[in-house]
């Protein structure tokens, strides 16, 4: 429990940094929402002038800016984006700051054991995470409420979130076992957040063209901002799954190669 | 618990890559002991430590520290052992009280007393950061995290580094009276003539390879002397001295310093009608021999 607390101390400043600039973000997505619908006449002609590759690209099709949820499906990818990258960090510093600040001298002369420290750190991970999803969630529902007269489908609005918490914890878990698979730790928030822009780039390759479709599983950010999430409401169970066992496969590796590991002192 | 043997190494080797850094050491430390782990920089003491505690995984060999394994056993005998590194790298955004309260978070039953003690005799500034601390005030936080759970073994990674001398003092004050309550304390040191002052045993490791074990007062008595002569027929006096019993031959000007490995009666007979200027025969101290073995390889 006092790793538990350490950590969640250590990195509640770092979360509640990010809460603040993607709730502003938030709030100000919401309030721009009745300038988009005046200029949404001008943006349908814009957009017949587009190839349909890339309004697929821009995640726009299937969308109707008239509908505030639809409209803020549309702006979230950007927040969507910017968690995940945050989420990647996260898991990959929780367990490499350890070992790259060196403080794993400190923590294991204690009788903690190897397999407590990697499971208490991804508990903080999860706790950290329900926090940032449900505060989020939250503003956007208060957001929508105060700032629009439509009616608010709260429901899926927190499916959004629930997706997003999803892909969030796979890039978390992804980011653990790249902490304890490099010999440098330092660098594996870098690479994480490489990781995530890279996934996510290839994602939007997959809808420009057909031939790379299949680049669309490459990018879980894209299970959540596929064409028909709003239709649907919910994440596929064949993208679910995906991430499911990349998460188990992530952890199992974690687990293994962290009992083993030389630690870099 | 009790154990005759509180460590004990065998046949350890640790390679990094093609590096060797550890060579098939075999070491015992026993109850009550105070010993002195001795050796230059890289020579694998701090890789030696590093294996006890589990940070490194041998590539071969064995170790127990109370008789448990250093690997399997590693969370249940680190309830009993207290660890201060060489270099402190503790939580720079900790207090010294916050990272206090969190060292002892992970021990049952340590005493008020004995906490208050500690803070008092080393005059750490509780309410400081971690990171705003100088590295001699770092390694004071250390010294006090490692004794407050009464430790059963002390391992210490040149304790003394940054330390000033009057806290030197303490330390080893401290050092000596937890030794008296029955702590093992195992202490690698650059510092021969600490090891020299307070430990009982020591080991001389080179090129990661233990090359001298034993109890100090029989390595130093060990029939060894230092001798200084100084004489106007310095060439003449070399050649006819037996070079079997010379060693770290040093001549400057019209002196010449050697370790002398016989008896004092067989020297004075040796040097009896030469024009000696200055002569000088010492029981040499730790920091000779370390010397002796280090340049001369034995």
């Amino acid at each position: 429990m006092n790793l538990l607390f350490k950590d969640m101390k250590e990195h509640l400043k770092s979360v509640i940094i990010w809460i603040l600039v993607l709730a502003l973000l938030i709030i100000m997505i919401i309030t721009l929402h009745p300038i988009a619908v005046e200029k949404m006449d001008m943006m349908d002609e814009m957009m017949e002038q587009f190839p349909p590759e890339m309004i697929k690209a821009l995640n726009l099709t299937n969308l109707s800016f008239q509908n505030i949820l639809d409209y803020f499906f549309y702006e979230f990818q950007f927040i969507l984006l910017a968690s995940t990258i945050f989420a990647g960090i996260l898991g990959a510093s929780l367990i490499g700051k350890e070992e790259s600040d060196k403080t794993i001298q400190f923590l294991y002369a204690k009788p903690i054991s190897r397999t407590n420290i990697l499971l208490t750190k991804m508990i903080v991970a999860g706790i950290l995470l329900i926090f940032f999803n449900i505060t989020l969630f939250i503003i956007s529902a208060l957001g929508m409420t105060i700032f629009s007269n439509q009616n608010i489908d709260y429901l899926l609005l927190f499916n959004i979130f629930m997706g997003q918490l999803l892909i969030q914890i796979t890039f978390t878990l992804i980011g653990f076992m790249l902490a304890v698979l490099i010999p440098k730790p330092k660098s594996a928030p870098t690479i994480m957040a490489g990781i995530t822009m890279v996934t996510f780039i290839l994602g939007i390759m997959s809808k420009i063209a057909d031939k790379v479709a299949n680049l669309a599983y490459i990018s879980p950010i894209h299970y959540l901002l596929s064409d028909d999430f709003i239709s649907i409401g919910y994440l596929k169970f064949k993208h679910i799954l995906i991430m499911v066992i990349i998460c188990i496969i992530s952890t199992t590796v974690a687990f293994l190669n962290y009992k083993k590991k030389n630690f870099n002192l | 618990m009790n154990h005759d043997s509180v460590i004990k190494i065998s046949n350890l080797t640790k390679t990094f890559g093609k590096v060797t850094a550890v060579d098939k050491i075999n070491l015992e430390v026993k109850q009550g002991d105070f010993f002195g782990f001795v050796g230059p920089n890289g020579a694998g003491k701090s890789t030696t430590i590093n294996c006890l505690l589990n940070f490194l995984f041998p590539t071969e060999g064995d170790m127990t520290i109370l008789g448990l394994d250093c690997i399997k056993d590693s969370v249940e005998l680190k309830k009993y052992i207290g660890f201060v590194p060489a270099e402190v790298f503790y939580y720079e955004n900790m207090t010294v009280k916050e990272l206090l309260n969190y060292s002892n978070s992970f021990y049952n039953g340590l005493e008020v007393k004995l906490i208050k003690k500690y803070i008092k005799m080393f005059a750490i500034p509780l309410d400081k950061k971690m990171g705003e601390l100088s590295s001699g005030n770092k390694k004071k936080v250390a010294i006090i995290q490692s004794l407050l759970h009464k430790p059963q073994l002390l391992i210490l990674d040149e304790p003394s580094n940054g330390l000033d001398p009057l806290m030197q003092a303490n330390l080893f004050n401290v050092l000596e009276e937890i030794r008296k309550d029955g702590t093992t304390i195992f202490m690698s040191s650059h510092v021969l003539k600490e090891v020299q002052n307070h430990c009982n045993r020591v080991a001389f490791i080179k090129d990661g390879k233990i090359i001298k074990t034993g109890l100090i007062n029989s390595i130093i008595k060990k029939n060894m002397k230092l001798v200084k002569i100084t004489t106007n027929d310095i060439n003449d006096l070399k050649k006819n001295l037996k070079v079997k019993d010379l060693e770290n031959v040093i001549i400057r000007g019209n002196t010449i310093s050697f370790i002398y490995r016989n008896t004092p009666r067989q020297l004075l007979k040796e040097l009896a009608g030469y024009d000696i200027i200055d002569l000088s025969i010492e029981t040499p101290d730790l920091e000779d021999i370390f010397m002796d073995f280090y340049k001369g390889g034995k």
